[in-house]
């Protein structure tokens, strides 16, 4: 019986591998979205390397504070600084690199907080329902009436302004709308009758709601979190812009976009190229959003 | 399932000892030790309005339904689309709470347990539902959602609960090369037979059969239906068949009721029911089955021609409700209501016509 | 006999997948003659939907891809000629499908979605000033033609309070009188030939009856011709004439109701009869094995690899012609040839085609099946005793 058993395990493992193949032929259907794989990819790769692919690290804080070079201050772009230098005399191009890291882990962080609060939010109100799952929606409807980013530095305002404590105010402002996704799959999930027969086996709420229905709204949630880790970096950088997130001179792109405000336009390349890092990385995440909603065929708001 | 009648009766011998003291000893549909016995059994939803979700009216899904089922049998529960015979099933499983009356399984009453109380008897009676496709979680693999009710109910070691799992694969004649796949891997005939063979796992005593072969295809049918009747023999389990097709009841189903708003209209031993159906309702079922074989048709009654459709439950008619697409309505039809009367050795009916319910059987 | 309204010779319709090109209909012929109702019966995926949807140019391309074959309406080549197939089917032809709910809009009362099939019926283009004259209201005579005209329709499919009918939504109608609307809906372009997709399928017997009743009146009555698709082998039997029985994108047998329902030669036409339970008796045996995969469907006869009298070394070689053991009555399948009659390819039927556990017992008669389910039984506690793991309590 073992040997059987592993044959039908690399029997099972041949299915897998063609419906991923299946999921990857999908995917390529839609070249836009294999375009954002390949922006999140290298933004990652950036993010992990920094160190190694910036010619100034120190510049960017790297194993210590950021150098200065005063004698260096605003260099046009040129071979030795692409995207130029800023009033201190550091590299952007680097200072840039390194704000990967920053906005990679700013939206990683808020995301993970929003789905630990939100899903369970949603599947306890989805699946329970009554006055607890009422009142757990009106509590969430009480955050989505209020603009994002609004909400955002509300929370952040009397917080002491550092990176963390955005990443915190984000955080906050993000889980009701995972809630609210959840909810409305569960409710529809609720209804099949998988569901029904697990309760007549005699399975608790909680396994019902996590063994059985959790799995089932997974692709939803992995593409709204692929969509919303591109508009959590740009909110991220607007607290960044509007001092209350990293404060200076933090290489994070909002607070390098800040920085550079008030050069313009002599200086445009100090507030520019942080700014199209941004929109790059936005776009990558959307682009890779879409491509997941099309294979998983769901619809995300 | 035909072939159980001798143990059936066998077993009935053995306890004839208390018909005496046995209060239903009267009435043969309502048998000595059955494994089930349900009595006056409804199960009401309220119909919510306005601004308040104030009650505004009910609906009455099942309204008064008393059947036994007994050891090894198969019992048919035949309908028509809202006629209650899905929520009749749902009620016994105890998947709804019912709104009054009893549902004694094994002598114990079920129909007011909490959910604690009731996972006990969860092991005994298990459903079987219409789409495995919407019953089978699709992203759990075969072996586990076979094993589910072992680890539900924290029954045998990992290795054991695998090998059960191979073995109730087998017993269903399913490949266990099957047990890493997920369901949307499987054909729907195989799909159903993985809930079968979950319903299986925990040994029950009976199986709630909720139309188990109408989403499939015709060639598969048979095959599942054999299926179900060589478990039946081999495992002496009991079915509640809930179906609309009178043709398979007729082949697998030892007894019959037939369901209409809520009610039965007509209680008989299948045989019985297609040999002289009593009830106006169970003539139009049986006049308006399509037949394939032409010789067929010399046994089913005279062409009848049928009006209308179930009418609103919610909104039931008066006197007896299914007066206004009876042929045979008489004037007192809508105004008294019929209650359900002894037409034969183990057949009953609700109908006007059988005369005045004296000597009635309803309970 | 004359030429038959509707003919499909040699059907050839492929799907692209990524699984590779499906060959969902492989040279599919079929005529329905006037004033005939011709069924396609099979199972799910069989092929028999593909084959409406190309007959109504509803098919959807890509992923189908019509690859070859003819469809001929009263002599007309329709497939090549996509605007002559758009006329005739605006002017001749009506369809009832399956789900009236789907098919019905659910924002429009019935009077008006009837009001746009009279309309609009029988024109393939409708000019922007027609549709904005439409939009702004009627004149009132054509207005209050157009509402007889429902009304009537509505009254001969025996909706009762046509009137009242008019003025709702779907929403607010049974299954059953949903249905009714959509046969009239059907009817109102007048056609003369009306394709049917299952139209009765999800509906309650004793409803199904009425419907197939009032089918068949209405098309007597105005002498139409109708291809009526569905799975069901007791509703083909009540509303066909003839009935072709279709497997994996062929036809395997045709024949007259009587000939297909009651002596089927087919060993997949056997094998569907018997799967279903009647009132007769009930054949347990099933087919085994499933529909093959149409991207690389077996050699030969499709249903060989699930025939029990398939033979090795015919069956898997060329595709079986139709052979015609009685006029009109063809079956594809190489147990039968051409020098064959009526009474040979019956008895050649019923020597031959044996599913598994075949036997021919009536079920009814309960007195030996005793002793051999006692028999079967005892084999089965053998077979399944070293392998099972439920050592107690598998007996209660």
């Amino acid at each position: 019986m073992g040997t059987l058993t592993s044959e039908n395990r690399s029997e099972a493992m041949e299915n897998r591998i063609e419906s991923a193949k299946r999921i990857a032929y999908r995917f390529r259907q839609n070249p836009l979205s294999l375009a954002g794989l390949a922006i999140i990819l290298g933004l990652v790769f950036i993010a992990v390397f920094a160190p190694y692919i910036a010619r100034h690290p120190q510049d960017a804080g790297y194993m210590g504070e950021p150098a200065v070079d005063f004698a260096n201050r605003f260099a046009e772009p040129s071979w030795e600084h692409p995207f130029g230098t800023d009033q201190a005399g550091r590299d952007i191009l680097s200072r840039v690199i390194f704000g990967t890291r920053y906005s990679l882990v700013l939206g990683v962080f808020v995301l993970t907080f929003a789905i630990g609060i939100g899903v369970p939010v949603g599947l306890v109100a989805g699946y329970v329902g009554g006055a607890l799952g009422t009142l757990l929606m009106r509590i969430t409807d009480v955050f989505l009436s209020v603009p994002p980013l609004v909400l955002a530095l509300a929370v952040a305002v009397p917080l002491q302004p550092s990176l963390r404590n955005a990443m915190i105010a984000i955080a906050i402002v993000w889980w009701p709308w995972y809630a609210r996704l959840v909810y409305g799959e569960v409710v529809s999930v609720r209804e099949e009758q998988f569901v029904e027969a697990s309760r007549g086996i005699g399975a608790s709420r909680i396994r019902i709601m996590f063994r059985e229905i959790l799995p089932n709204v997974l692709a939803p949630i992995t593409v709204k979190f692929s969509l919303d880790m591109g508009y959590a970096i740009l909110i991220g950088a607007g607290l960044g812009f509007l001092g209350l997130g990293a404060q200076p001179p933090t290489p994070e792109w909002g607070t390098m976009i800040s920085e550079g405000r008030v050069y313009l336009p002599a200086q445009w390349w100090y507030s520019t190229f942080p700014g199209l890092a941004i929109f790059i990385a936005v776009l990558g995440f959307n682009l890779l959003g879409d491509g997941l909603r099309d294979v998983f065929d769901v619809e995300v708001k | 399932m035909r072939t159980q009648d001798t143990d059936t009766s066998s077993a009935s011998t053995a306890s004839s000892g208390e018909t005496v003291t046995n209060d239903t000893a009267s009435d043969p549909h309502l048998e000595e030790d059955p494994v089930l016995k349900v009595r006056d059994l409804k199960k009401y939803y309220p119909i919510t309005g306005g601004l308040f979700k104030t009650k505004v009216g009910e609906v009455k899904a099942v309204d008064g339904v008393s059947f036994d089922v007994r050891r090894g049998e198969t019992y048919a529960i035949v309908g028509e689309s809202g006629c209650g015979k899905t929520t009749l099933g749902k009620t016994i499983a105890r998947l709804h709470a019912p709104t009054s009356g009893t549902v004694e399984f094994d002598g114990t009453d079920i129909s007011s347990l909490g959910e604690r109380e009731l996972k006990p008897i969860r092991r005994e009676i298990q459903v079987v539902y219409q789409d495995p496709t919407s019953s089978l979680n699709p992203r759990k693999r075969i072996k586990d959602i076979v094993a589910e009710p072992l680890i539900v109910h924290d029954i045998g070691s990992k290795a054991e609960r695998s090998e059960r799992v191979k073995s109730l694969l087998k017993r269903v004649d399913l490949p266990v090369d099957f047990l890493y796949r997920y369901p949307n891997e499987l054909s729907g005939g195989q799909k159903q037979r993985v809930a079968i063979a979950r319903a299986l796992t925990l040994n029950p005593t009976l199986l709630v059969l909720d139309e188990p072969t109408s989403a499939l295809d015709v060639s598969v049918q048979a095959k599942v239906i054999a299926l179900l009747e060589e478990l039946q023999r081999d495992l002496n389990l009991s079915y509640l068949l809930i179906t609309h097709d009178l043709s398979l009841t007729k082949n697998i189903a030892d007894r019959i009721g037939v369901m209409y708003l809520g009610k039965f209209m007509e209680r008989a031993n299948a045989a019985e029911l297609f040999r002289s159906p009593q009830n106006p309702y169970t003539e139009q079922l049986l006049s308006a089955i399509p037949i394939v074989e032409q010789s067929e048709a010399e046994l089913k009654p005279e062409k009848i021609q049928i009006r209308g459709e179930t009418p609103d439950p919610s909104d039931p008619p008066s006197g007896c409700s299914f007066h206004p697409r009876c042929h045979r309505a008489i004037d007192a039809c809508s105004s008294d209501e019929p209650s359900l009367v002894d037409v034969g050795a183990d057949h009953d009916s609700r109908c006007l016509l059988h005369g005045d319910g004296d000597d009635s059987s309803d309970t | 006999m004359s030429d038959p309204l509707l003919e499909i010779s040699d059907l050839h319709v492929d799907f692209n997948t990524y699984d590779g090109r499906s060959k969902v209909i492989n040279g599919v012929d079929l005529h329905v003659d006037e004033g005939e109702t011709v069924a396609i019966v099979g199972e799910s995926g069989c092929g028999k939907s593909v084959t409406a949807e190309t007959i109504m140019s509803m098919l959807p391309q890509p992923p189908g891809e019509i690859t070859g074959g003819e469809l001929r309406y009263r002599g007309e080549e329709l497939l090549g000629d996509p605007p002559a197939h758009k006329r005739v089917k605006a002017e001749s032809m009506g369809m009832i499908f399956q789900d009236p709910m789907t098919s019905l809009s659910p924002v429009f009362t019935v009077g008006e979605m009837m009001r746009d099939v009279l309309t609009y019926n029988g024109k393939t283009e409708v000019g922007w000033l027609e549709l904005g004259k439409s939009v702004l209201g009627r004149r009132g005579a054509d207005e209050k033609a157009m509402r007889e005209r429902s009304i009537e329709l509505l009254d001969r499919l025996q909706i009762p309070d046509p009137e009242g009918v008019l003025d709702r939504y779907p929403v607010e109608l049974s299954g059953g009188m949903r249905q009714r609307v959509l046969i009239a809906m059907a009817l109102l372009g007048e056609p003369e030939f009306l394709i049917a997709d299952e139209p009765t399928t999800a509906l309650d017997v004793t409803v199904q009856d009425q419907l197939i009743e009032l089918l068949r009146e209405q098309i007597d009555r105005e002498g139409l011709s109708m291809l009526y698709i569905t799975h069901n082998l007791g509703v083909a039997r009540r509303i066909a004439d003839r009935i072709y029985v279709m497997y994996a994108g062929e036809i395997a047998e045709v024949g007259t109701r009587d000939e297909i329902l009651d002596e089927p030669l087919h060993p997949y036409s056997r094998g569907l009869i018997d799967s279903i339970p009647k009132l007769t008796a009930f054949q347990r045996e099933g087919i085994d094995g499933l529909l093959p995969d149409y991207t690389e469907p077996p050699q030969g006869c499709r249903f060989h690899p699930r025939c029990p009298a398939a033979m090795d070394g015919v069956c898997d070689g060329e595709k079986p012609p139709l052979y015609e053991p009685a006029d009109g009555h063809q079956v594809a399948c190489y147990l039968y040839d051409d020098q064959m009659n009526a009474q040979d390819a019956l008895e050649v039927a019923q020597t031959e085609i044996e599913f598994e556990g075949g036997s021919l017992d009536h079920p009814e008669v309960s007195s030996s099946l005793g002793d051999e389910t006692a028999a079967e039984s005892a084999d089965r506690t053998e077979m399944n005793e070293p392998t099972s793991g439920q050592t107690d309590g598998g007996n209660r």
